[in-house]
């Protein structure tokens, strides 16, 4: 029979340069197409794909960060980042068996529009069977022609862009001084081995708790016992909400105040803000702020947080949630 | 019966020769004298800054202290390890199977390249969540201050005041890293280092050492006339990162350290003559006012604004210079603030003497209030 398509989003990054959107120097590929998914509603929330369909150009990292993401294991499959490779792909997954398939696109900043993503889901609950837009789908324009094609058909697109220019400590020199910088990097005191990086991701990337029925307290991060009552065997998953969270404690960290982990990240971009925000009473987490300069974000404000890019090591870059302003 | 101390700064001494001194210093300071061969345990608090021994490092103490043969041991809570080291001297002097114990404190930090040293300033804190997130030492204390700041009106002007005193009471010991003098202006205009904490708000990063002897009460006639006595010991411990606690603006491993130490002493907080407190930041010093319970939630803002905690006042805090001014090599400062009451007590502080001071409390924390350590002493 064929999967239909269900539900479209799109992620714009915040700051836009002469209607060029500019992504922040923490964003790449692989935290535009989780900005994407997560707007689509099938970040770790199911439904969840069975199958992802990359169109464009991924770092190797997405191989196994999207599914851990995901939290299972997902068929990745990737379509070169051209107008036939859309198109071969929204075939592909329209042609499927009917099984969840979520259609990712993204974009860097060379596209004439900027940098954007666009997740599609195709599934066996149909809104439309093709959307005909999706004839009208060029690579570059996608996000555009996929926000006016998904307005068409009733289905509208959050977009957190603010349109606002880039802080100017984000010149293109210095995001490149800071993108471009060496993954071999290895923390000399404090050092997170990569088994103790990879043990907390369903926590630090997906927000995971656990809800102890014994004394209905929640522990986050995740230790596999409650924190209040010693007990492991009453424990149910719960996931904190993305966006919402309070924040009750705002610094910011000058020059010289980071741990050596960030010192590309201060050499090229200056100080950063960091918060501490409370999803509810007892549950906090301590977020870098990013997509805004670092005294945007006050006590009392309520941020979303966001996957991206924290400090390269031994090879790769690696992630972590970081807190957002939300409009309004 | 005996304290030694070295200055405290950016020096050239290495830290066998900084724990030497510190020995030596403690030995010469005991009035009818005592035998390095009569030191039967001795403590090591250090955090081995930089590396440069992390293994084994109490040998290296027994090896500057001429203590070699019986037992050492380091003891290690971050920047509470002087205070716990002095708990464990006190112990084993307890036992009853030793005349002498030797507690010593050491940390030699500005040798250490530079951003191998910021590596190290973080380390305890919570690595995963807290350093991940972007922050050191001076990052968590800087989140911690942003609520009470929020919270407390005039708290910035209380900030200010305390950095501003410390360094008053550090032009006053020839120890002191810093002994001039700053104005509450100044600490305001300073740059941001984690806002609203600036540069005049955080201790330096210090090297220096200091050392105390200990033996049983019954015995100190042996060794002076004016003993000074440990009266009660306290400790506690508390969740790892901030974001797990209840409330930032305390520290519950200081407020079980000093219900549990005021207890043990039977001692009631009126009869403390000065405080030695862990002002690592100036915020520190409002939350040890607060968690030691000479203040109400925020009441530190005043009673720091209304001069009794200056030398002068009713209840002197850090008349050293604290950890702002006098400097806080790490292993070394819950020893160092020891080895201030010991001056005290004995009425041997010159110019920084507490007129009459007969009772004291040292409070010492470790890293951002994950363990602390409050003792108190009577002068014999």
């Amino acid at each position: 029979m064929g999967a239909g398509f269900e539900h479209g989003a799109v992620y714009v990054p915040r700051h836009s340069l002469e209607g060029q959107s500019v992504p922040s120097p923490d964003e790449d590929t692989f935290t535009m197409a989780v900005g994407a998914v997560e707007a689509l509603g099938t970040g770790p929330h199911p439904p969840l794909p069975s199958r992802i369909l990359l169109v464009g150009e991924f770092p190797p990292v997405v191989d196994w960060a999207l599914p851990a993401y995901l939290g299972r294991p997902v068929a990745l499959e990737r379509h070169p980042g051209d107008a036939a490779g859309l198109a071969s792909a929204v075939r592909d997954a329209v042609d499927g068996s009917g099984e969840p398939t979520t259609l990712v696109i993204a974009l860097d900043r060379t596209g004439p529009q900027g940098a954007q993503a666009v997740a599609l889901r195709f599934g066996p609950h149909p809104v439309s069977h093709v959307p005909d837009w999706t004839a009208s789908l060029g690579f570059e324009g996608a996000a555009a022609v996929a926000r006016a094609g998904l307005a068409k058909i009733g289905i509208g697109t959050d977009v957190a862009t603010s349109g606002s220019p880039p802080p100017a400590a984000w010149g293109a020199d210095r995001v490149a001084a800071f993108t471009s910088v060496g993954l071999s990097q290895v923390s000399e005191g404090a050092y997170v081995p990569r088994p103790r990086y990879l043990e907390n991701l369903p926590s630090r990337w997906r927000l995971e708790a656990d809800r102890c029925a014994q004394c209905e307290k929640v522990t986050f991060p995740r230790r596999g016992v409650c924190r209040y009552c010693g007990r492991p065997d009453r424990l149910s998953p719960a996931t904190l909400p993305r966006d919402g969270a309070r924040v009750v404690a705002a610094t910011v960290i000058g020059k010289g105040g980071q741990p050596t982990e960030f010192d590309p990240q201060v050499e090229a971009l200056g100080g950063y803000g960091v918060v501490l925000a409370e999803f509810e009473p007892g549950v906090r987490l301590t977020l870098q702020v990013t997509d805004a300069s670092p005294a945007d974000v006050r006590i009392g404000d309520r941020v979303g947080t966001r996957l991206r890019r924290l400090y390269p090591m031994e090879g790769e870059w690696r992630y972590g949630r970081k807190a957002v302003p939300l409009p309004g | 019966m005996g304290a030694g101390h070295t200055r405290f700064g950016v020096l050239d001494d290495g830290p066998r020769a900084l724990l030497r001194r510190a020995v030596d210093g403690a030995f010469s300071s005991v009035d009818k004298g005592a035998e390095r061969a009569a030191v039967g345990e001795a403590f090591l608090a250090t955090i081995g800054f930089g590396g440069w021994q992390i293994g084994n490092s109490s040998a290296v103490l027994a090896e500057e202290a001429g203590t070699l043969g019986p037992p050492t041991s380091r003891v290690e809570n971050a920047c509470a390890s002087g205070g716990y080291a002095l708990r464990s001297g006190v112990r084993a002097v307890e036992r009853g199977d030793v005349d002498l114990v030797l507690v010593a404190g050491v940390e030699k930090m500005t040798d250490v390249a530079s951003a191998r040293r910021r590596y190290w300033l973080g380390v305890s804190g919570d690595t995963e969540w807290e350093r991940l997130a972007g922050l050191t030492f001076a990052g968590v204390y800087g989140l911690i201050a942003s609520e009470y700041v929020h919270r407390y009106p005039n708290a910035r002007e209380a900030l200010a005041e305390v950095a501003s005193k410390n360094h008053d009471n550090g032009s006053r010991n020839p120890n002191a890293h810093f002994q001039k003098r700053v104005s509450r202006e100044e600490v305001l205009r300073a740059p941001r280092v984690a806002d609203p904490l600036g540069l005049y708000d955080c201790c330096p990063v210090s090297d220096g050492a200091a050392a105390l002897l200990l033996a049983p009460a019954d015995q100190a006639h042996r060794y002076t006339d004016t003993p000074v006595f440990v009266e009660g010991l306290g400790a506690g411990s508390d969740r790892l990162a901030v974001q797990e606690r209840p409330d930032l603006t305390r520290f519950d491993a200081s407020r079980r350290a000093a219900e549990r130490a005021f207890r043990d002493a039977g001692v009631e907080r009126s009869r403390v003559n000065f405080l030695e407190v862990h002002d690592c930041f100036t915020i520190a010093e409002l939350l040890a006012l607060e968690d030691l319970g000479f203040a109400e939630p925020g009441g530190a803002v005043d009673l720091t604004l209304s001069g009794a905690t200056r030398a002068s006042g009713r209840l002197p805090v850090n008349p050293d210079g604290g950890l702002k001014s006098k400097g806080h090599p790490i292993g070394a400062t819950g020893v160092s603030q020891v080895y201030e009451i010991f001056l005290q007590l004995r009425a041997a502080a010159n110019a920084r003497q507490v007129p009459g001071a007969e009772v004291a409390l040292a409070h010492n924390v470790g890293g951002a209030g994950a363990t602390a350590a409050v003792s108190i002493f009577s002068r014999g």
